[in-house]
């Protein structure tokens, strides 16, 4: 049977729900529709303002969904728009084999099922238009709200100056009283200085100070000092970039906050690149500020073109596990636009689509794993974590820590457990994680096959 | 550029020493650095320590340790890889916290479809006695065993050449093709071995043991493993040696003999009622006294025992069936097994007991006798004594055990009815799929399939997991 778009409005939480999914029905935001072969279940991908799209599935017997958006309505306008789609236009959903999220779901939703007994708030289709506020386009009011703008601004602008100050002081007192010291009590005194930070309006910034102490104590003992020395002097090199007046916006970026998706979409300037990428890994990091840091990492599949890019999101702690956007070793075809910085990686997606057939690793021919990581840091010295890519090589160990080798490099790899079938198998390339002492593999390629070291 | 004159090395070298002097406290000497001298203290501090990060990251590469080992590589399997399209189901049923015995009996159905798990799916444990097959050469690997594997007949010459696990399968088929050599080959090398092996070794004996062996099993009594001597212990009471003993009489005490009125064949029982101390001294005796000894302490033979044995207490005569299978001829033991399924007391705890004296398809056939009779009610334990992928007869039986027939109604029930009272019919049944869906052959898997999904379960439910793998897992059925 057909769904009706009745059976959407009673579902709905509110009006305001409806009218957002009614925003959602753009078809470019929806790279992946799908619907299963018994016409029980659809899902798809949806665009949002993240990096990463949200997942969204409805099971169509009963209006029962789920996404990955942090909103907590229930359904969310993601969900919604998905039902509209659905009800709209059955066709535009392609036939896909359920995917393991949705059955994960589905499992879960099988041991928790309620049947709802809240009553329904009226919500029409017909009001979403209605709704819709007036934009004004009266000159003087947009002059007033630039004006505002550039206050703010420069308000932020002073306080972040002031802060990077306190931090720039905070750190010379760590140096006179010594590291020593200060690795004794770091959670409590970065976690001062981060919430100074936070106040200066410097979010981001405050943010690496509050991972300094879990970087360091990652490391073994004896190399926690050099390690909190090296993360210092990068926070005074990134620190005077901003203070001797460099108003590039990677600096604005790495110390204030990130341009909105929309902003990034509408830079001319952005760098972009369109073609086949792979997902190597989608890491999730709690940071202590209550958020999620969830990074998905791409490598580029064409021969000439970005190696690497970053899709970083961010969700409350709260909305509970989100689960990631793609699987490693996923492959599609994407533009990507890149944040402009001097080695551009963090990216959004401007557009997506399915490949049609597998792509394999491009013989990308780095002899010098580094290179790269050295060519960034000297355009960007504060740079703590680069992605590498290892030519062909074996992993093996000494004294307990792991490290990958061939006949003319060799790096150590971070003090995670390394499965025993990769000790036993040749590399002839692998991505890995560069942060100026470890690597964190990633995926390689191997006499095996592929491996990815998450998922 | 930054720093004068000096070398690299030394730039280097003297921004170690401001480290070294941070660590402790205080300020680091800036004299002769172009970019920190001149600036007063917390700015050339400063200047300094952001040099030192910089010029860390630039200028240091890793070093290759010394002591830095390499593995291997990783040998070729004896069986292909599961197909690439099934290995995210496979690792789904392999994660931790999947049910009980899952993993591993998705493991031995691959095993019987003739495919390997993927190396960066699944390794063997290192030390694991029982591998499926196909896993020898990496379980070689795992234990640091290197270098092209023998193969072969096995011989004096070429023992230690062999992994043990090689060296199993090669005494094995030794043993079936030619008894006597395999025994002279035991005698002359399976001292050498570690005491677990060499109790493998000597369960192979069990293969066409003959009076030939008596010696050598005699001689096994002084084994250093406990194990060992057990082991050769049974195997002389199968050969009819009686050892007697106090626990032997004590045992017969028990029992009573009399004169079938109509027969005239002696009669076993046990005398009266037992007492709850009796009968645990009883099963006790049991666990260690050799069903030639027991015969003999009645007065009696093994195979008058066996024909006059009264069946009345189960778990006493289970213990007596155990002690047949353990210690007792093929004869005696058939006998024993006749009488107890024609007096319809076998039931899946003797099939359990009999695992190393029946051949599989043996205990098949008589699973499924059991099973359509009644005798057994129950899937769980099935998998214990005949493995994963049943003949066709056993999963038929197995689907129409009032078990499986009745759990599949009350789920399709409480799914109807959406009611959360009833769900535990629901869990109870995804349980019951869990065992069922390594055990089935392929057609029977789907049979189970179609019955359940979409009426219980939707059909990406990841309860229907294992019957989808299993269905989707080509190769030879039973």
């Amino acid at each position: 049977m057909p769904l009706q778009p009745a059976a959407i409005e009673a579902v709905a939480p509110d009006q305001a729900s409806l009218s957002a999914a009614v925003k959602l029905l753009k078809p470019s935001l929806w790279p992946v529709r799908e619907v299963s072969a018994d016409r029980a279940l659809i899902w798809g991908a949806c665009q949002g303002s993240g990096a990463n799209p949200y997942r969204v599935v409805v099971d169509l017997s009963d209006l029962g969904a789920k996404c990955t958006c942090p909103s907590r309505k229930f359904p969310c306008k993601h969900a919604l728009a998905l039902m509209l789609h659905f009800s709209k236009d059955e066709m535009a959903f392609s036939g896909g084999t359920v995917p393991d999220w949705v059955g994960d779901w589905l499992g879960r939703r099988r041991k928790t099922f309620r049947p709802s007994n809240l009553p329904a708030a009226p919500k029409s289709l017909l009001d979403v238009h209605a709704a819709d506020p007036e934009i004004s386009n009266d000159p003087k009011a947009e002059a007033r709200r630039d004006a505002a703008r550039i206050r703010r601004e420069n308000l932020t602008n002073m306080a972040v100056s002031d802060g990077l100050h306190e931090m720039e002081a905070w750190i010379s007192d760590q140096l006179r009283t010594g590291l020593a010291e200060t690795l004794k009590d770091l959670t409590s005194r970065c976690r001062k200085i981060a919430a100074r930070l936070v106040d200066a309006k410097a979010a981001t910034l405050a943010a690496r100070v509050d991972a300094v102490p879990a970087m360091v104590l990652a490391q073994p003992q004896r190399m926690r000092g050099a390690v909190l020395a090296a993360e210092l002097g990068k926070l005074v090199l990134l620190s005077r970039s901003w203070r001797d007046g460099d108003c590039s916006s990677h600096i604005r970026r790495d110390i204030v906050s990130a341009e909105n998706r929309e902003t990034l979409l509408a830079n001319p300037d952005a760098p972009r690149h369109a073609g086949p990428w792979e997902v190597l890994a989608s890491l999730e990091e709690a940071r202590r500020d209550g958020l999620i840091a969830r990074a998905t990492w791409l490598l580029g599949l064409d021969l000439v073109g970005p190696r690497f890019a970053l899709l970083q999101d961010f969700y409350p702690v709260s909305v509970g596990k989100q689960g990631a956007a793609f699987k490693s070793g996923e492959q599609f075809w994407a533009e990507l636009v890149f944040y402009p910085a001097p080695g551009p990686l963090r990216a959004q997606i401007a557009a997506q689509r399915p490949l049609e057939t597998p792509v394999v690793w491009p013989d990308m021919g780095q002899s010098d794993p580094l290179l790269g990581y050295r060519e960034t840091v000297i355009a960007v010295p504060w740079t703590n974590i680069w992605p590498v890519l290892l030519p062909s090589g074996r992993i093996g160990q000494a004294a307990d820590t792991g490290w990958w080798a061939n006949t003319d490099h060799a790096l150590p790899l971070t003090a995670e457990n390394l499965p025993p079938a990769i000790l036993g198998s040749e590399l002839s390339m692998a991505v890995a994680l560069w942060d100026s002492s470890s690597a964190r593999l990633l995926a390689a390629q191997t006499h095996l096959g592929r491996y990815h070291a998450y998922g | 550029m930054l720093m004068g004159e000096l070398s690299l090395s030394e730039q280097i070298a003297l921004l170690e020493t401001a480290k070294r002097r941070w660590m402790s406290g205080g300020d680091a000497d800036t004299e002769g650095n172009l970019l920190a001298s001149g600036q007063s203290g917390q700015e050339a501090q400063l200047r300094l320590l952001a040099q030192a990060a910089v010029i860390g990251q630039i200028c240091l590469t890793p070093e290759r340790p010394d002591g830095l080992t390499f593995r291997s590589v990783l040998p070729n399997f004896d069986l292909p890889f599961l197909p690439d399209e099934l290995r995210p189901l496979f690792r789904r049923l392999n994660k931790p916290g999947q049910v009980g015995g899952l993993r591993d009996n998705v493991i031995a159905l691959m095993s019987t479809r003739g495919v390997v798990a993927h190396p960066f799916d699944w390794l063997p444990p290192k030390d694991a006695g029982d591998v499926p097959a196909g896993y020898a050469p990496i379980q070689a690997w795992m234990n640091g065993e290197v270098g092209a594997r023998e193969s072969g007949p096995i011989t004096v010459e070429n023992w230690d050449l062999f992994t043990p696990a090689d060296r199993l399968d090669a005494a094995g088929a030794l043993r079936r093709s030619d008894p006597a050599a395999a025994r002279r080959l035991f005698e002359a090398k399976a001292a050498t071995t570690p005491a677990e092996e060499r109790l493998r070794l000597i369960r192979l004996l069990a293969e066409n043991l003959g009076p030939e062996d008596l010696r050598y099993l005699e001689s096994l009594s002084n084994d250093r493993s406990g194990k060992v001597r057990d082991i050769s212990r049974q195997f002389l009471a199968r050969l009819g040696k009686v050892f007697g003993g106090e626990d032997a009489r004590e045992l017969a005490d028990f029992v009573q003999v009399k004169k079938g009125l109509l027969t005239r064949r002696p009669q076993f029982a046990v005398k009266g009622k037992l007492n709850a101390t009796q009968r645990t001294r009883m099963l006790a005796l049991f666990q260690h006294v050799a069903v030639a000894d027991f015969a003999d302490g009645l007065g009696h033979s093994t195979s008058e025992l066996a024909k006059g044995w009264t069946f009345a207490e189960s778990g006493i005569d289970l213990m007596l069936f155990r002690a047949f299978c353990e210690t007792g001829a093929d004869e005696d033991l058939r006998l024993f097994w006749e009488r107890a399924l024609a007096e319809k007391v076998a039931d899946l705890r003797y099939v359990q007991v009999a695992v190393p004296r029946f051949e599989r398809a043996e205990r098949a056939e008589i699973c499924e006798k059991l099973l359509d009779t009644g005798q057994i009610t129950h899937v769980a334990g099935i998998q214990d004594v005949i493995g994963v992928n049943v003949p066709a007869g056993v999963a038929r039986a197995l689907l129409e055990t009032p078990q499986v027939r009745e759990a599949i109604a009350r789920a399709r029930q409480a799914a109807n009815d959406r009611d959360q009272t009833e769900r535990s019919a629901i869990v109870q049944l995804q349980s019951l799929i869990s065992t069922l869906a390594t055990l089935l052959p392929r057609s029977y898997a789907q049979q189970l399939y179609d019955q359940v999904a979409g009426a219980v379960f939707h059909p990406a439910d990841p309860a229907l997991d294992p019957l989808i793998f299993n269905i989707s897992l080509e190769g030879p059925n039973p």
